[in-house]
């Protein structure tokens, strides 16, 4: 009697072994990296906010976590994330989109020049590509210039100098510029900036968009590696949209945008051996996890969810638990091109002190929604 | 030019018991209450503790007596009279912090502001200096203040003693700085003029902020033009050194000391 192609098959392929009698909230051998994340590997993170999880735990984890754009010493800790500092490895703020990635790749290594820079609000004027790491914004457009210039300069040595890219992938919808094409991680008129119609076009990446433009970003940084390889863990953020501008329900509209970017990121890891996948949002976000993940808005993630999330992928890639190694994150781990090294590890934020602009868009909409 | 400090005692008080505490800044007042016997000495009976370092004084409060903390350096610590040193802080009727809020030292600038550059005034260096917003400039500044010496000391200060505590500004720059070689902040900055007033005003506001909290009283700066123009006149200086500031300068800090524990009022 022949066998069937199941018959083989470990547990964890089965629904009944693997999720429905799985013992612990994360499923067993849910996350098998394809490529070990060596302590020596050279960190690169971008993303949506969930992504400031990664960084803050492969920090804390002892790994080398880039960081080219290091708090200055000694702004007070508790200051760094309203300056956009010790988010991610340089100061872009929020990453939202694959069209956002691709973009400031461009500005890095093609001399892309964006159609607009500055935004303004009260008087102050704000990068609109990260209106999020100025509080009280810029004294003049040609502040935010210099500013910008200076963070590509920072942005093309981090791609250059990084090992392993860690991106977490969050929304499909953008707000782009009609002319430029440029997508905006906020909607004009929100932290920043004048809402115009005419000016500024909704936008929902397709599958096809999305895949190309990290297709591209790769092809730009290898380009200008000169072949020195990289490697991509891509992740999607489990956090639900705040609001959608397409014409659905924003709860189809959330459901559609993850499974996109998920498809994508499937896509990816299927064609590329360079390409990863760490499933983040399936460990919070599947509905038979034996404990709900989200606080009572039913969008931000629990420090329960996150801590399993990352305990799931740190487990993968080291002995060490980040509980175990809290805060003994030597100080070379936040390695600049200089090699310079801040002169103190910073106190860790909370896990409720994500910096999210889509958050403060929730603060906008008020009671509308 | 001979100048009116704002704030001049005419009247009679009871002598008052007063120590005065701080870095080099502190010389042109010694120098003065030594040779103005006549105006100040006949109301204040000063004693003074000095140890050098622009950021100090390094200095604490240990079992009720006045000390130089462990960055000082033991060599450079004076008493005057020498006796004082065992005196119990308590015994005086107020202790002045002289020289408080260094923010910059013509040849060395201070290291938080020199490792960040200020787009708004005009940078001239080119390098990998990272930019910040004056908005983060200014807390910058502000927790590169606050852990300083002369600040710790004075919230140390401020706990133990329940006497009158009084701080003195440290002292603009003088007025001819911009023609003198080797200030730092001239080959950092083409506005070099605009960003020193932008440091002094976050020094002046943080001075300002944490005497208020503290419950101290901070001395206006001893001559009516000063807050305005933000540099010391030159004849008001130390001509050997451009740096610190001459015995006319310190005899009208005196008298402003005099004048706020005679009257409770800031002299300016």
């Amino acid at each position: 009697m022949s066998r069937n192609p199941y018959e083989d098959l470990p547990p964890d392929r089965f629904w009944k072994h693997g999720v429905a009698t799985a013992s612990s909230s994360a499923p067993p051998n849910l996350y098998c990296a394809k490529w070990k994340i060596e302590k020596s590997d050279r960190i690169a993170t971008a993303g949506s906010c969930f992504a400031q999880h990664i960084s803050r735990h492969l920090k804390q984890g002892g790994f080398s976590l880039l960081d080219v754009e290091p708090p200055p010493i000694p702004l007070p800790v508790e200051r760094h994330h309203a300056y956009g500092y010790s988010l991610y490895s340089a100061r872009y703020g929020n990453i939202y989109t694959s069209r956002q990635l691709l973009q400031i790749a461009r500005e890095a290594f093609e001399g892309f020049t964006p159609s607009e820079v500055a935004w303004t609000k009260r008087g102050a004027f704000y990068d609109c590509f990260r209106p999020g790491v100025e509080p009280v914004g810029l004294s003049s457009p040609l502040e935010v210039a210099d500013h910008r210039r200076y963070h590509i300069e920072r942005v093309r040595d981090l791609f250059l100098s990084m090992d392993i890219f860690i991106f977490t992938l969050g929304l499909t919808e953008c707000w782009i510029n009609s002319s430029g094409g440029e997508a905006y991680p906020t909607v004009p008129g929100s932290i920043a900036g004048t809402f115009d119609p005419d000016r500024y076009v909704f936008k929902n990446l397709t599958f096809g968009e999305i895949y190309k433009d990290i297709l591209r970003f790769r092809e730009i940084i290898d380009a200008a590696r000169g072949g020195r390889p990289f490697r991509i863990l891509l992740t999607v953020s489990p956090v639900p949209l705040t609001a959608t501008a397409s014409d659905q329900h924003v709860l189809q509209a959330t459901i559609y945008s993850k499974s996109v970017l998920r498809a994508v990121a499937g896509q990816l890891q299927s064609e590329f051996d360079e390409i990863d996948y760490y499933p983040s949002y399936e460990i919070i976000t599947h509905p038979w996890a034996t404990r709900d993940f989200f606080e009572s808005n039913k969008r931000t993630v629990s420090s329960q969810g996150v801590a399993l999330a990352m305990k799931t992928f740190m487990d993968e890639h080291t002995t060490l638990r980040p509980s175990a190694t809290l805060g003994a994150a030597p100080a070379s781990a936040l390695a600049t091109r200089s090699g310079d090294v801040p002169e103190h590890s910073p106190r860790e934020a909370g896990e409720s002190d994500l910096k999210c602009e889509e958050y403060l868009l929730e603060q906008w909409a008020g009671e509308t929604r | 030019m001979r100048r009116v400090p704002s704030g001049a005692v005419g009247r009679r008080n009871p002598l008052k018991e007063v120590l005065i505490a701080g870095n080099s800044q502190l010389g042109a007042l010694r120098n003065a209450y030594l040779l103005d016997k006549d105006v100040v000495s006949a109301r204040l009976d000063i004693t003074f503790f000095a140890t050098p370092g622009g950021s100090g004084p390094y200095m604490a409060v240990e079992n009720g007596r006045l000390v130089a903390s462990d960055r000082a350096d033991p060599n450079r610590v004076f008493w005057s009279p020498a006796k004082a040193s065992e005196r119990p802080i308590d015994s005086y009727d107020a202790v002045v912090v002289s020289a408080l809020g260094f923010i910059d030292g013509f040849t060395n600038d201070l290291p938080a502001a020199a490792r960040v550059r200020l787009s708004t005034f005009k940078p001239l260096d080119r390098g990998t200096v990272p930019f910040v917003s004056e908005a983060c400039f200014r807390e910058l500044i502000r927790a590169a203040l606050s852990i300083q010496p002369g600040f710790i000391f004075l919230r140390n200060l401020r706990q133990v003693y329940k006497g009158e505590v009084i701080v003195q500004p440290f002292p603009y720059h003088p007025s001819g700085v911009t023609r003198r070689t080797g200030w730092q902040i001239a080959s950092r900055y083409d506005d070099s003029i605009g960003y020193y007033k932008f440091l002094s005003k976050i020094k002046d506001s943080y001075l300002s902020q944490t005497c208020n909290s503290l419950g101290a009283t901070l001395l206006d700066y001893p001559y009516a033009d000063l807050r305005s123009t933000m540099f010391t006149p030159e004849d008001l200086v130390d001509p050997t050194d451009f740096v610190h500031p001459n015995t006319e300068y310190g005899a009208a800090v005196l008298q402003q000391i005099a004048e706020v524990l005679a009257t409770g009022e800031k002299g300016s």
